[in-house]
């Protein structure tokens, strides 16, 4: 793993980052809610639209129990179209496949289309590293890259930025007069990568959609910049997730609707590109990517993790996530699918916390046009956490809850320790309510009582009827 | 090889056991969800205005000649480039200096024609999205690079939705010998990044108008 790649830091301390961004909240909050209305307005239109989540849910359950047939097909039918199909266990190999043929073409600039599997591998840095420059050409993805941030939200990564703090980047970093017209800041950027795109020798997209049958690589844009990445330099480099599959050519158009639908409210993405391997001399490579998904695979009680597309639909109605935006999650994924998914593709010690940044209100599943049982997801995880070495599992917290539990198990144990713990709190050197700096954190937000001077049952014993 | 041993084998061992199953079957579109327009041009120009897209239907080449020919002059006559292909063919004489395209121009040639004229293989009308079957890379290319893109088609190009053009869409997938990209468009490039307020033009082409001919 990268060092530049931050990951696993705890939810408390990345939201506490994230809050701190000036314009974070507002800004995220509102675009999230603009992204739920158009959704609702594209779905509406569809009468069958329940109907589809439920078939996109079958098909990609088929595709995950069929997971080793569908990767083998797949391979041989990008192979029989020219296309080289590379297998990478994590992020080092992947990392180190990406280099080995950049360095075979003597590449010197790489465009790169927006991708979450590539976010995985932090391969900015990687190639940075190597020296050699790696645009990405995505706005939301330039503007973050610019201002050497991570992105916040799977489909939308600078929407934690307002309209002037973009202004004010571009003004500082490229040296352009301060202008708050999204027009004007995107005509900047435009201009600039497109010579990105004329001079890079190399290409690197992430896959929407892999058709096991045809070896036809789906992949869904609006700005342009996908189709240019991939098409422009010589050689294009498909970095998926394994779970990235459709078994037939014949599933692509409810994905391919329940995508646009619920990521961006659009009827179907501006492009969307088939792409059938490569005619020579330009090269193809797709490299098929594990990095943790096969370790979900394992835990049948986490397996529907795989299932996602990647909209971002429940990141957009999720309270928590509107309130403490992307960065909160401390890696590649936000949101409620980030909070199932992360905790299998990083440690447990480090993103054990992540399952309990939910209000478990079922919004997310809601919105979730594959139909994954998130809440229940995330329950399944919470079990993991407290069982297992992770953050949340305090050995203070473990024994209060087993004394609770000795005193519920018979009334006169609960008796005894109502009465042991009012006598003990009513002489304490600082009063409950006000517990002192030792409770700080865990007091923002929720205010303790007085304790009163008998308990329940000895003022019901003693009231006069 | 190790790799994909590794992989393969960690995949195998959670499945070990587990029934197998056919594939799900199902109907995109079962019957009585989605009734075809009658107007099938009137819904594919809605649904193109809907996403910034313009569409302009003549009932002869001659009246789509006059179009371009005044297009071409609104823009400031800039370098125009056809495809050589049928459709585009009986059109090139409507823009001045116009050339078809040499499928061996480079990205760097390619980029310095803000102006192109397309064929379009089939138009979704409830979607209002052009099909594009480019026959070459440099055909590719010119769907992202010139600031304005022309599709022109017959208008009995037009068909209701997706379905009815996914069977060759799979068949030219299908086939082992197709190599390069199929497209589908649908407007003209856009972002709305910026506090999701919308602009067009991020990438590719900030105008994309369809031209439709009844009789070709």
């Amino acid at each position: 793993m990268h060092e530049h790649h931050s990951y696993g830091m705890t939810f408390d301390v990345a939201a506490t980052a994230g809050l701190a961004e000036p314009h974070a909240p507002p800004v995220v909050a509102i675009s999230a809610a603009r992204a739920v209305h158009s959704k609702a307005i594209a779905s509406a239109r569809i009468p069958q639209w329940e109907t589809w989540r439920e078939t996109a849910h079958r098909i990609k359950a088929w595709t995950i129990a069929h997971l080793d047939r569908l990767l083998v097909q797949f391979e041989q039918q990008i192979t029989a179209r020219g296309g080289k199909v590379l297998w990478a266990e994590d992020a080092d190999q992947a990392n180190a496949l990406i280099l080995e043929i950049a360095k075979s073409k003597g590449v010197r600039t790489v465009v790169k289309a927006k991708s979450m599997a590539t976010e995985e591998l932090a391969l900015n840095y990687v190639l940075a590293d190597a020296g050699i420059r790696s645009m990405e050409t995505d706005l939301g993805e330039y503007i973050v890259q610019l201002a050497g941030q991570r992105p916040t939200h799977l489909i939308g990564p600078a929407m934690h930025m307002s309209a002037g703090e973009i202004g004010r980047l571009f003004a500082d970093k490229l040296g352009m007069a301060y202008t708050e017209k999204p027009e004007d800041l995107i005509a900047e950027a435009r201009k600039r990568l497109r010579q990105d795109y004329l001079n890079a020798e190399m290409g690197v997209s992430g896959v929407n959609f892999g058709v096991a049958d045809t070896g036809t690589l789906a992949v869904v844009e609006n700005e342009g910049n996908g189709g240019l990445s991939m098409a422009a330099p010589p050689v294009h480099i498909a970095v998926m997730g394994i779970e990235k599959l459709v078994p037939r050519m014949a599933d692509l158009p409810v994905f391919l609707n329940l995508l646009a639908r619920s990521g961006t409210g659009q009827a179907l993405s501006t492009y969307t590109h088939f792409i059938q391997g490569a005619a020579p001399p330009r090269e193809l490579y797709v490299i098929l990517l594990d990095n943790g998904r096969t370790s979900i695979l394992a835990d049948k009680g986490a397996r529907q993790a795989l299932y996602c597309i990647r909209c971002g639909a429940c990141l957009n109605v999720c309270p928590v996530y509107r309130r403490s935006g992307g960065w909160a999650y401390g890696w590649v994924y936000p949101g409620p699918i980030g909070a199932v998914t992360t905790p299998h593709l990083v440690p447990l010690e480090l993103s054990g916390e992540l399952p309990f940044a939910s209000s478990l209100c079922g919004a997310c599943q809601e919105a979730c046009p594959v139909k994954i049982d998130i809440p229940h997801q995330l329950l399944h995880l919470r079990h993991k956490a407290v069982t297992r070495r992770s953050p949340v599992r305090s050995g203070g917290e473990r024994l209060m809850w087993r004394l609770w539990s000795w005193a519920n198990r018979g009334p006169r144990r609960y008796r005894l320790l109502t009465w042991l713990g009012l006598r003990v709190s009513l002489r304490l050197p600082w009063k409950p309510g006000k517990p002192g700096q030792w409770l700080r954190a865990w007091r923002r937000g929720r205010e303790l009582p007085d304790i009163p001077a008998q308990s329940f049952k000895a003022w019901w014993r003693n009231r006069k009827p | 090889m190790r790799a994909r041993d590794a992989i393969l084998g960690r995949i195998r061992s959670s499945l070990t056991g587990e029934a197998d199953q056919d594939a799900p079957s199902y109907e995109l579109w079962p019957q009585g969800t989605w009734t075809a327009p009658t107007d099938l041009f009137a819904c594919f120009a809605d649904e193109l205005h809907r996403v910034q897209g313009e569409s302009k239907r003549f009932k002869s080449v001659g009246d789509a000649e006059q179009f371009l020919e005044k297009l071409h002059r609104e823009l400031g006559k800039p370098r125009a480039i056809f495809v050589d292909h049928p459709t585009c063919r009986q059109l090139v004489q409507a823009i001045e200096g116009a050339c078809f395209l040499d499928c061996g121009m480079d990205r760097t040639q390619l980029a310095t024609i803000p102006l192109a004229i397309l064929s379009a293989a089939f138009l979704l009308a409830d979607t209002g999205s052009v099909v594009v079957l480019p026959r070459n890379h440099a055909e590719r290319l010119l769907c992202f690079l010139p600031d304005v893109t022309v599709f022109v088609a017959r208008t009995g190009c037009i068909v209701p939705h997706l379905s009815d053009v996914w069977e060759e869409i799979t068949r030219q997938a299908s086939d082992p010998s197709s190599r390069g990209e199929m497209l589908l468009v649908t407007g003209p490039s856009r972002t709305a990044d910026i506090e999701k307020k919308l602009v067009l033009g991020a990438h590719g082409p900030r105008r994309l108008i369809v031209t439709l001919i009844d009789e070709m």
